[in-house]
C-alpha cells in the first residue's frame, strides 16, 4: 500500500465500512448512574513464554490476586476465533481457553460453556474444527455455543455511542453469570489495537446482522465497541498475549511472541495496559478513551499492577502506517 | 452420473434416511425449525428444512405434514420482511432464501414468494464512495444482510437465485436489471483466483482468499449467465474465465473447509455447472457419519437436498 495518511485512511476506511469516530454528542450517550467506575482497577501479568507452561496453574493463580470466585456460576469464555490460517496467531490459543475452563471447573464453577460468533467466517462448524478449539471443548465435555445461530433476545444498549435503543444478543450470551472475555491480543487495521474490548464484536449475532459484522462498522467501530462493553460487561478478561499479532491485523498480520497472559475484571483497564505494553498510548485509542470516561480505567495510576511488573513487556509492535500516530510518546 | 445409480447406493439411502430422520426430529411444534434442535424456530433454518423435505417428496400434494410451508406465511412480519423472534432487524439475505424456497415448497406458492419478490426489489445496499483501500467499484448494488449497509457476496446471490427463479414466469425489465446489476457485483467481487470471499476481494493491498461456501452460492446465482441463458433483454456473458477460475478454485477449497454447509453447497453447484462431484459427497457423508454436523439444521437440511437431487434435480438452484 502507497503510504497513507491517517486522514486519508479514515476517509478510505468509512468508504469501505462506514467507520465513523466516536460521535460528538451534546449530551452523554449513556446515564452516570447506571456505571461505577472503580477507584483503582487492579491488572495481572503473568508470565506465559509459550503455551507449554501449566496455563490452568497460571490462570488460577490470575483469579486469586484478583480475588474472583467462580463458585457455583454459570461461566460462558468468549474466545476470539476469526478465521483459520496454520502457522499464524489470528484466533486464541485453545489451549489457554481449555486451561481457563479447567481452572474454573476445578475453583468450582457450575458450568463452563465457550461461546463464539466469528465475524469474518459464517462456517462456525468448519472453524471450530479446523481451529483445534473443538478437539478442546470434547476433551473437557464443555459446551461450545455458536453465538451467530443462537437465539436471541433484544438488550437495550447501556450506551448509546451507536445511536440505537437496543441490540440483538444471545440468550446464552445473556443467561451466563459471568462473561470471560479470552482475546488474542493484535494490532487492528481499523481500530488499532484488539483485545478485550473489540473481541465483543463476536457476541452480536450473525444470524440476525450478517457477515462480516458491516452493521457495526455502519454504526462506527468505535463507538459499537463502547456500546458492547458497557452492555455484555465482560466480569473477567484473560488475554492471549502468548503470541500476539503485529502489523496488519486482525488476521493477516505477522505472529509476535509477547510472553505474557493478562487478566483483570475491568476491560477498559485489561486494554489499556495491554496497549501500553506493544507500545501504543491508550488514550490515544479512541474507544478506550471514551470507555475510560465511564466503564474503566485507563490511567495508569489508576491500574494496580499485581504480578509481573508492566516496564518486562515494553514492546513496540509495529502498526499500518495509518496508526503511527497511536504510539507512545 | 446420478448418485443413486453409483456403487454407494446403500450408504447413500442410509445417510438419506439419517439426514430426512435428523431433520423431522428436531421439528418444533410451530412447524418451524431453530438452528438446533430445541432452539426457537428461525427463517433460515425453517427455510432450508421445507426446501430439503419438499424436494424428498417431490413438493406435490402426497408430501407429509411436516412440508407445509404455511409457518411462513404465519411468521411475525416487518414489513414484508419476515424477522427472527428476539431480532431488531429483519435479514434481507434470509429472505432472499425464503423468497426462492416458498416458489418450491407447497402450498404457500406465490402468496409468500410475491410480497418477499416485492421487498427483495426494494431493498438494496447502500453505495459508497470509492476508496484507495479497496480497489473494487463501491457503486455497484447488490443486497446487504441488513437494510441500510453495504452489498455482500452471500445475500446477493441468495437475492439473486430467488429474483431469477420468479423472473422465470414474471419477466419484465425491472426484474433483468437488478439481476443484471447483483450479477455485476458479484464479478466484481470475485477473487483474482477465482472465488469468493464475503464481499471485498482485497483490502490494505492485500488480497482476501475465496471460502468455499461463498464460492458455490455465487457460482449457483451467476450459474444461468455462465450457462449463456437469457433473463429479460439486457445481455448475458457465455461460459466464462472466472466461472472456470472459481471452479477450479472451489475444487481446492473443498479439500481444506470441510464442514456439512461448505460441501452440500458445493456438491450442488458442481452437479449444477456439471461436473464431477461423487468424491465431494462421499465426504459430505463421511463428515455427516462422523459428526452429524453438530446438529446443525441447516447444514443437515442442505446436506439432505444436495444428496437428494437426481441428474435434472436441483431445482430451485436451477436459473
Amino acid at each position: 500500500m502507497s503510504r497513507m495518511r491517517r486522514r486519508d485512511f479514515l476517509v478510505g476506511a468509512a468508504g469501505l465500512t462506514g467507520i465513523a469516530g466516536m460521535a460528538l454528542y451534546k449530551r452523554r450517550p449513556y446515564d452516570r448512574s447506571d456505571f461505577s467506575r472503580p477507584s483503582l482497577s487492579p491488572v495481572v501479568l503473568l508470565p506465559a513464554a509459550t503455551y507449554d507452561v501449566d496455563l490452568v496453574d497460571l490462570i488460577d493463580r490470575g483469579a486469586r490476586a484478583l480475588g474472583i470466585s467462580f463458585a457455583g456460576k454459570r461461566v460462558l469464555l468468549k474466545p476470539n476465533m476469526v478465521e483459520y490460517e496454520s502457522h499464524t496467531a489470528i484466533n486464541t490459543n485453545p489451549r489457554v481457553v481449555a486451561a481457563a475452563a479447567e481452572a474454573m471447573l476445578r475453583a468450582g464453577a457450575r458450568e463452563v460453556a465457550v461461546g463464539e460468533g466469528p465475524g469474518h467466517r459464517r462456517d462456525t462448524e468448519y472453524l471450530v474444527s479446523a481451529t483445534g478449539l473443538l478437539d478442546y471443548v470434547r476433551d473437557l465435555r464443555l459446551r461450545f455455543v455458536d453465538l451467530n445461530h443462537d437465539d436471541v433476545q433484544r438488550v437495550r444498549l447501556r450506551s448509546r455511542f451507536m445511536g440505537l435503543d437496543e441490540i440483538s444478543l444471545p440468550v446464552e450470551l445473556m443467561a451466563a453469570d459471568l462473561v470471560v472475555s479470552m482475546p488474542k491480543l493484535k494490532t487492528h487495521h481499523w481500530a488499532g489495537m484488539t483485545c478485550a474490548m473489540k473481541n465483543l464484536f463476536g457476541v452480536v449475532p450473525g444470524a440476525v446482522y450478517g457477515w462480516p459484522k458491516n452493521f457495526l462498522h455502519f454504526h462506527g467501530i468505535p463507538n459499537a465497541i463502547v456500546d458492547l462493553a458497557a452492555t455484555v460487561r465482560p466480569g473477567l478478561s484473560i488475554v492471549d498475549a502468548v503470541v500476539a499479532m503485529e502489523g496488519d491485523g486482525p488476521i493477516m498480520g505477522r505472529p509476535r511472541r509477547a510472553g505474557f497472559i493478562a487478566m483483570g475484571i475491568d476491560p477498559v483497564a485489561v486494554d489499556a495496559t495491554c496497549s501500553r505494553a506493544i507500545g501504543l498510548d491508550p488514550m490515544r485509542i479512541p474507544y478506550i478513551k471514551e470507555a475510560s470516561a465511564f466503564l474503566g480505567n485507563a490511567d495508569a495510576d489508576r491500574i494496580e499492577h499485581r504480578g509481573e511488573p508492566p516496564s518486562r513487556y515494553a514492546y513496540k509492535f509495529d502498526v499500518l502506517p495509518h496508526f503511527e500516530e497511536l504510539r507512545l510518546k | 452420473m446420478a448418485l443413486a445409480a453409483s456403487s454407494h447406493a446403500p450408504a447413500l439411502a442410509s445417510a438419506r434416511g439419517g439426514l430426512r430422520s435428523a431433520l423431522l426430529a428436531s421439528r418444533n411444534t410451530d412447524g418451524g425449525w431453530g438452528y438446533r434442535p430445541g432452539k426457537r424456530s428461525r427463517v433460515e433454518p425453517t427455510c432450508f428444512a421445507l426446501l430439503a423435505l419438499a424436494n424428498e417428496c417431490g413438493g406435490g400434494a402426497s408430501c407429509p405434514a411436516p412440508v407445509d410451508a404455511s409457518v411462513l406465511l404465519r411468521w411475525e412480519r416487518h414489513g414484508e420482511l419476515l424477522i427472527d423472534p428476539g431480532a431488531t432487524h429483519p435479514n434481507v439475505g434470509f429472505n432472499a432464501i425464503a423468497a426462492l424456497v416458498a416458489q418450491y415448497a407447497p402450498p404457500t406458492g406465490t402468496r409468500l414468494a410475491a410480497p418477499l419478490i416485492r421487498a427483495l426489489m426494494q431493498h438494496r445496499g447502500v453505495t459508497l464512495p470509492e476508496s484507495a483501500i479497496i480497489e473494487q467499484q463501491n457503486d455497484l448494488v447488490g443486497w446487504p444482510w441488513v437494510d441500510g449497509t453495504f452489498s455482500w457476496v452471500e445475500p446477493t446471490a441468495w437475492a439473486l437465485l430467488a429474483l431469477k427463479q420468479w423472473a422465470r414466469t414474471h419477466p419484465t425489465v425491472e426484474f433483468a436489471t437488478r439481476i443484471d446489476h447483483g450479477e455485476r457485483l458479484l464479478r466484481n467481487r470475485a477473487c483474482r483466483e477465482g472465488g469468493w470471499n464475503y464481499g471485498n476481494p482485497l483490502v490494505l493491498g492485500k488480497p482476501l482468499g475465496p471460502y468455499a461456501a461463498t464460492s458455490a452460492l455465487a457460482l449457483l446465482a451467476l450459474s444461468a449467465s455462465a450457462r449463456g441463458e437469457n433473463l429479460g433483454e439486457l445481455r448475458r456473458d457465455p461460459a466464462d474465465a472466472l466461472t472456470e477460475r472459481s471452479i477450479k478454485t472451489l475444487r481446492q477449497l473443498c479439500t481444506t473447509e470441510q464442514s456439512g454447509f461448505a460441501l452440500a453447497l458445493s456438491v450442488i453447484a458442481f452437479r449444477i455447472l456439471g461436473q464431477a462431484s461423487a468424491d465431494l459427497e462421499r465426504t459430505l457423508l463421511a463428515l455427516w457419519r462422523d459428526s452429524a454436523f453438530r446438529g446443525e439444521t441447516v447444514a443437515t437440511a442442505i446436506a439432505l437436498y444436495a444428496v437428494n437431487g437426481q441428474a435434472d434435480g436441483y431445482e430451485a438452484f436451477r436459473v
